[in-house]
């Protein structure tokens, strides 16, 4: 073996040359292997990360109506009336010979009772009895009566015959004694109630007519009469005016998708409608901040964020290419600038919360007055607040100034030397070497690194969360010296509830924040692009 | 050796009374390299003054010492007089930039902008706030590098697109625009094809009735073709300093030279 490799004049021959070329193939191969590996992996975890998100924002949701018995029953007074005495409660009894007294079993015993009477054990509460009295003898009713079909009469009000078409037709009517209030809302308190999507468009036209102001009533009217309306139109009104939707489970997409069954027979266990949801909507974009995860949307957080970037950018960017402009075109490179630019490469790699107690330091507590407004008058002296926007903004650009000096001289220094040449050689300055064709030539380069920089600012939590962004805040921001929050924490702060529903809209939220993050990294296309063509 | 040379270059330049450039005991350091030891030559006005010699033996460096292109090189430190209209461009009071307005380049690899062809010859004389019409100087510039032609259908594309001998000639274009005495030539056709090379060389001999021009060559036959004067370059073996080791007319040095080495260089004896 030996002796093949010394044939030929050093270089191996025959069948060593074999083996060797096929061993240098094989170590070919080996490495391209080992690149597509590197190159799956990346690209597996970038997919389950958009898997998780995306599987997260849209799925069944199982929302119950909460809402409280008094809804249906007492807020519309229309079959129960509340009488002040005892007596008035005797003398509408005797008017109407179909209304029923309701009288809780513990002041039975105070009420006197003439006519007919039924006590009715009601399911689940038997130590509470509901005494039914009727002034008329001949009340087919309250033989008839047993205590499910009172419960539903008491909560759904119409007709008898609606309950049970074998009761006598006669209207669901009760008088109750003010006393009685309290036990009977407790009572109904314990209640199974019915779905709202079960009533009748009727019932659920009065109930909303019942809560809110007869303005709203008659510009509902307006925009479509009543009449024409459907049932799931008034309740859809209903659920946006009056009542919240309780979201009792939530399915991801996959589950959705694929486990349909499962989710049904969820629905129907927990009697809750079944609606496919998807958590980002354009409310959702719209929205202001709220606790509650149906309503609640994400504008305040996207303002905070575009207020903060732009903070960032008006202050990093120019002051960012301006010194690498200096260090890279004007720098002598004596020993102190030397120093100067081996620190600006060490502060990239520093931890952002270290920038993030640098700003709390600096901006929030000794410029105090400066970045909370006070000094030009935003807010009184003494309600003086540094952790704003213009607080943020500026740390963020301390953050990312390195990044964006050490970028920009990357892009100088590639611009060749003989552009320089040929500028100088005409008798231009040096500035206008660098201004017209120096930078020029760099420009897209400059950019890029700028955009790519801002983008990570743009992604930056922790920094901001020992600022002090606000964690919850209503308010859209409405200037640099306003209170904040941005996306990140948003997302931060909803993935830690936990509430299944806000990790749904945590997601969503994930999807708007690597949307804006997309955008602004296809801005740094787009520019790299004009630029390169300006340049012919 | 250096008191030699220099009485062969005034000798020779006898015949051209006028000089447009005039160098005395110049010196070109890189940090502690000294690059070029003790030149002194004077450039005749409206000739083709020719600079050969063996690689490493600083004629590119004393050409850049003219317009003081040195100045670009951190480490670059310069000794001895350049002497410019009277007046010496090293003195404290000189600004570099008015020397390249009046002393334009051309470089060995072609360099236009990245701009296109109207701009690369406008914008010299845009910065220098030319007055007159700056089609007609565009127009001018381009007619006098014989490239109007070839190009007057496409002054908006960019100078890149261009052939390298047509880049070459846009780059001297665009030195002539800007109206300078004297022009510079750093090998200006080591990068092109025998053709534009030609081209390159016979637009050197129309120039030169305008201008100074002073041109690097390492390729002797082209020193010989176009040059009216001749500075031969060499190198001291043992620090790889350059110096001058005469000068004269062409025909002289080509065909009478007075340094042993510079006939063993001429012949191909290399020394």
């Amino acid at each position: 073996m030996a002796t093949s490799w010394m044939a030929a004049g050093g270089f191996p021959t025959g069948e060593a040359l074999e083996q060797l070329t096929g061993w240098r193939r094989r170590v070919g191969r080996a490495w391209r292997v080992v690149l597509n590996a590197a190159t799956a992996c990346g690209l597996i975890v970038l997919s389950a990360l958009m898997y998780n998100v995306v599987n997260s924002a849209f799925g069944y949701a199982l929302l119950r109506d909460s809402y409280s018995a008094e809804l249906l029953v007492l807020q519309e007074r229309a079959h129960v009336q509340v009488a002040a005495s005892r007596d008035e409660a005797q003398a509408t009894l005797a008017a109407e010979p179909h209304r029923l007294a309701l009288i809780p079993s513990p002041l039975v015993a105070d009420v006197p009772v003439e006519g007919q009477t039924l006590a009715i054990p009601l399911p689940g509460h038997e130590e509470t009895l509901f005494v039914l009295a009727a002034a008329a003898p001949e009340n087919e009713l309250l033989r008839q009566l047993d205590a499910a079909a009172l419960v539903q009469g008491l909560l759904t009000g119409g007709a008898w015959t609606d309950v049970d078409p074998a009761l006598p037709d006669a209207p669901v009517a009760f008088a109750l004694v003010q006393d009685a209030e309290g036990v009977l809302d407790a009572w109904l308190g314990t209640l199974e109630l019915p779905a709202l999507s079960s009533l009748d468009k009727a019932r659920l036209t009065a109930i909303l007519a019942n809560n809110v102001s007869a303005g709203l009533m008659r510009r509902f009217e307006r925009d479509e009469p009543f009449a024409q309306r459907s049932a799931a139109d008034v309740l859809a009104l209903i659920r946006a005016r009056v009542i919240e939707p309780r979201v009792v489970a939530t399915f991801s997409l996959v589950d959705s998708l694929f486990r349909r069954a499962a989710v049904e027979a969820e629905a129907r266990a927990q009697l809750a409608d079944m609606e496919f949801k998807a958590w980002l909507t354009a409310d959702f974009i719209a929205n202001a901040q709220s606790s509650r995860p149906l309503v609640t949307g994400i504008r305040t957080a996207l303002l905070g964020s575009l207020w903060v970037i732009a903070v960032t950018i008006l202050f990093a960017v120019p002051l960012g290419i301006g010194a690498a402009i200096y260090l890279e075109e004007y720098s002598s490179r004596n020993r102190f600038e030397r120093i100067i630019e081996t620190n600006i490469n060490n502060l990239a790699g520093v931890p952002s919360i270290i920038y993030g107690m640098l700003g709390l330091a600096i901006f929030v507590r000794a410029l105090n007055a400066l970045t909370s407004g006070a000094l030009f008058g935003a807010v009184p002296a003494q309600e003086a607040n540094g952790r704003t926007i213009v607080s943020a903004g500026l740390t963020l650009g301390l953050l990312i100034l390195p990044i964006i000096i050490i970028n920009g001289q990357e892009a100088l220094r590639a611009v060749p030397f003989s552009l320089r040449e040929a500028a100088y050689g005409v008798g231009a300055t040096k500035w206008q070497t660098v201004r017209h064709h120096v930078l020029t030539a760099a420009a897209p380069g400059i950019f890029t690194g700028a955009i790519l920089a801002v983008s990570r600012a743009l992604g930056e939590t922790a920094p901001l969360v020992v600022i002090g962004a606000a964690t919850f805040i209503s308010t859209d921001p409405n200037g640099i010296f306003a209170k904040f929050t941005v996306l990140p924490i948003q997302i931060y702060q909803w993935t830690a509830r936990p509430q299944m529903e806000f990790q749904h809209i945590a997601a969503a939220a994930i999807i708007v924040l690597l949307a804006l993050l997309l955008a602004v990294n296809a801005a740094a296309v787009w520019l790299r692009q004009r630029f390169s063509r300006q340049r012919l | 050796m250096r008191r030699t040379a220099g009485r062969h270059a005034r000798a020779a330049a006898d015949g051209a009374q006028e000089y447009a450039l005039t160098a005395d005991g110049l010196n070109v350091y890189y940090g502690a390299f000294h690059a070029v030891a003790d030149v002194s030559m004077q450039v005749p006005v409206r000739k083709i003054t020719a600079m050969i010699g063996p690689s490493g033996c600083g004629k590119s460096t004393i050409l850049r010492a003219f317009n003081r292109m040195n100045d670009l090189v951190p480490t670059a430190r310069c000794t001895g007089a350049v002497t410019l209209r009277g007046k010496n461009i090293y003195d404290a009071d000189v600004d570099p930039v008015e020397v390249r307005r009046v002393i334009g380049m051309v470089f060995q690899k072609p360099n236009p902008f990245p701009k296109s062809v109207y701009d690369n010859v406008a914008w010299g004389a845009r910065i220098h706030r030319y007055q007159g019409d700056m089609d007609q100087l565009v127009e001018e510039s381009l007619t006098r590098v014989a490239l109007w032609d070839e190009v007057k259908d496409k002054l908006s594309q960019s100078g890149l697109s261009l052939s390298g001998g047509q880049q070459q000639r846009l780059c001297i274009a665009r030195a002539i625009a800007v109206q300078p005495d004297i022009i510079l030539m750093d090998e200006p056709a080591s990068a092109l094809d025998p053709i534009a090379t030609l081209h390159v060389e016979e637009l050197m001999r129309v120039l030169a009735e305008d201008y100074t021009i002073v041109v690097v060559t390492h390729n002797m036959q082209q020193a010989g073709r176009v040059s009216d004067f001749t500075a031969f370059f060499s190198v001291r073996p043992e620090t790889r300093t350059g110096e001058l080791v005469e000068m004269g007319t062409t025909d002289d040095i080509f065909h009478r030279p007075r340094a042993p080495r510079t006939n063993d260089y001429i012949t191909g004896r290399f020394g």
